[in-house]
């Protein structure tokens, strides 16, 4: 007999699957729509097929978005409409797989057979970081447990999924509906199809996208598969990276548009408008999955602009081929409505729940919820704080080595290893096609920088950057690798050895494997995974949903603990906006004496209030009532209001 | 002829451990070769000292001291 628990788990990784194989099957059909049967050979030929599916992939997650959040907004994200969606998807990648399907076994069996003589060096890298992944889909099936995607990114999916509507929700903490939704919502659909596994795998499915943006990127600038496998390793061995893997952070998943962004720039001279269009709807949903990516955003026009120079030098004679000169500058234009067409349907969401569109960063700052948010200090436009040139410098540094509260990881030590090789290298035909992509990064690091001055050690909002950054580093190591006339070799082996060194510390760093299978096994509950961590509301959480009766009300708005535990139903009867205004006011003193009014009117059943406010005696009380202690946690505690027989009598 | 060759071979050896400039660049990449293991070694360092806390993790941490790292 399977344990409830393990049923729901496979049942969860599943769904995942089958939700991501349905997104690649309606991304590559939208992809075969939109570009002609030459350019998909250019993509092809540029980046490799690899490229073209997953630029699929990534264009399936942007259109079934934007989907997603229209019928939420409609609250029409009925369960068996996510699934006629997704069958959809099966049945195109059904009719794509059969009409090619010759061509398919023809490309795939040859070199699935030709992987028995290939032993060189990067063919075992390649192998190890294939191993690192497996161990971290294994940690991605356990419940995740990063404060913000608890407090934030998860329960707002959760709540869209439980009332099938996107709705401006005052119980989760309020301004959550209102960010970029982009990630958010593929997790609604799929909280409305499964469980939390699916969201979390699916996670990791993005993750591993992120990471094959990276290498199909870095092949289309060097045209080298080495490249492609040691900037996949630097990314994989940033803890800001591989930490974050099914955590319910929306930032591995985000960062995949900004790098597709990229890819299509580069196929830009092939493909013209159509990349152009492209390469802005990904631009759009990168910043529709995050405001801060707008650092993206003077790195891609810079790499545009180096490309159009580029492509016209290398054909400068062969009129036939050039492109005019117009399409460098109509193009632009078709790609910047792209990004507006892309990135809008997050502002127009806004405007639809609370009337501003830029709300919670600007507008609607007369609110209670507006008080709430605290990203608006981290931008140089609001606390006007300079950064010194030495801070500037030291930032690689401490990036790579610091363990400062909210970073959540580190870059990968490779990045700060591998600086020397590029001064070496950097006139090396290997690398000069990939400086491109690292001056890129360093545009979008510095602009992050200059604009997003307190945060900048959040290694994790910039993966775009330091993936563009990889692609570079990379390539200087591959030319050293591959030079046998200047690198020595000690050389050789000693950068060999750091790659063995770093693998088997990527080997370590997967040992919470051994939580996942015993989780997925049910030796483990999910308590286990909560109970320790420093406060959750956990404990306050599962009493709730044990007792709480339908139509009992809680008075939530004071407590601090993580809403996402608490069952969707005890959250739609917590309060209103109005009521939550007053929990927002009254959050220093929850049981003062006029408070008894405000919930035995409002029909309170429970208030969850913090331990030590009830160590002094309660004041105020009236008679009507009797307060009960029905519950201790850890940190807070239950108060039942009951109407007092005693005095009836 | 195959004497020309080890002559040619040795003209080669030499001019090359002569040059300063291929010198300078062998000993830059050998330098960066050690700067990227000594990042490397000392960033595994600093993420172990914070990670050790439960049993699975210590037996983790015995096998990367064992292991020299």
């Amino acid at each position: 007999m399977i344990p409830d628990q393990t049923a729901q788990i496979l049942y969860g990784a599943v769904v995942a699957l089958l939700y991501a194989s349905a997104v690649l099957a309606l991304g590559v059909f939208s992809l075969t729509m939109f570009i002609s049967r030459q350019a998909r050979s250019a993509v092809s030929a540029r980046a490799g097929w690899i490229a073209f599916l997953w630029l699929g992939f990534v264009l399936g997650q942007g259109i079934l978005g934007v989907v997603w959040l229209v019928l939420s907004l409609a609250g029409m994200m009925y369960e068996w409409l996510v699934w006629i969606v997704c069958a959809l998807g099966w049945f195109f990648g059904y009719v794509m797989l059969y009409r090619a399907r010759h061509q398919a076994v023809g490309l795939i069996w040859p070199r699935f057979l030709s992987l028995r003589y290939r032993h060189s060096w990067y063919f075992w890298i390649g192998a190890s970081v294939l191993f690192i992944c497996l161990l971290q889909g294994i940690i991605a099936l356990l419940p995740p447990s990063v404060d913000d995607a608890l407090h934030w990114y998860l329960p707002v999916a959760k709540v869209i999924a439980a009332n099938n509507k996107l709705e401006f929700y005052p119980f989760i903490a309020p301004h959550s509906g209102l960010y970029p939704l982009q990630v958010e919502i593929h997790w609604a659909a799929l909280f409305t199809i499964s469980n939390e596994t699916a969201v979390t795998i699916w996670d990791y499915l993005c993750a591993l996208s992120f990471l094959c943006g990276i290498g199909c990127l870095s092949r289309s600038l060097t045209a080298s598969r080495r490249v492609a496998v040691l900037s996949i390793l630097m990314v994989l061995s940033s803890s800001a990276f591989h930490d974050m893997i099914g955590a319910g952070k929306t930032d591995n998943a985000g960062a995949q548009y900004g790098i597709a962004a990229f890819l299509w720039v580069v196929l830009w001279p092939d493909l013209r408008h159509r990349a152009a269009a492209l390469a802005g709807a990904c631009m759009g949903w990168v910043l529709a999955a995050r405001y801060t990516n707008f650092i993206v955003l003077p790195a891609l026009l810079v790499f545009a602009a180096v490309i159009v120079r580029r492509s016209c030098r290398i054909l400068p004679t062969d009129v036939a081929v050039r492109q005019p000169k117009r399409f460098w500058f109509t193009d632009p234009i078709v790609g910047s409505i792209a990004a507006v067409l892309a990135g809008s349907p997050m502002l127009v969401k806004n405007w639809l729940l609370v009337g501003c569109p830029l709300a919670p960063q600007f507008g609607c700052q007369d609110t209670f919820w507006a008080d709430m948010f605290w990203g608006r200090s981290i931008f140089w436009i609001a606390n006007r704080q300079g950064i010194s040139m030495v801070d500037f410098l030291s930032y690689p540094f401490v990036l790579t080595f610091a363990h400062r509260e909210g970073m959540l990881g580190n870059i990968s030590p490779l990045f700060l290893g591998f600086l020397p090789f590029l001064l070496a290298y950097r006139r090396s035909p290997l690398v000069r096609p990939a400086l491109i992509a690292g001056g890129a990064g360093l545009l979008s690091v510095i602009t992050w920088w200059l604009l997003i001055n307190k945060l900048t050690l959040f290694a994790r909002w910039a993966l775009v950057a330091f993936g563009l950054f990889a692609v570079t580093l990379s390539a200087a190591v591959v030319a050293a690798e591959q030079d046998r006339h200047d690198a020595s070799r000690i050389t050789h082996w000693l950068i060999r050895s750091t790659i063995v060194i770093v693998l088997l510390f990527l080997l370590f760093q997967s040992r919470a494997a051994v939580y996942g299978v015993r989780y997925l096994a049910a030796v483990d509950s999910r308590a286990v995974k909560y109970e320790p961590l420093p406060y959750t509301g956990y404990d306050i959480a599962e009493w709730l949903n044990a007792h709480v009766q339908p139509g009992q009300r809680v008075a939530l708005g004071i407590w601090g603990g993580y809403t996402y535990f608490v069952k969707p139903r005890i959250l739609f009867d917590a309060g209103s906006t109005e009521e939550y205004e007053w929990f927002w006011k009254h959050r220093d003193r929850p049981l003062a004496p006029d408070s008894w009014s405000f919930y035995t009117q409002r029909g309170f059943t429970y208030v969850v209030v913090a331990k030590n406010s009830i160590n002094e005696p309660i004041s105020g009380v009236p008679d009507s009532i009797r307060l009960k202690v029905v519950f201790m946690g850890q940190k807070d505690a239950v108060l039942k209001i009951e109407e007092s027989t005693y005095r009836a009598q | 002829m195959k004497a020309n060759k080890e002559e040619l071979t040795q003209q080669k050896a030499d001019s090359k451990s002569e040059n300063p400039r291929f010198l300078w660049r062998r000993f830059w990449l050998v330098v960066s070769a050690l700067w990227l293991q000594i990042v490397v070694i000392v960033f595994i360092g600093i993420e172990t000292k914070y990670q050790v806390r439960t049993p699975i993790d210590q037996l983790g941490n015995k096998i990367l001291c064992l292991l020299g790292l």
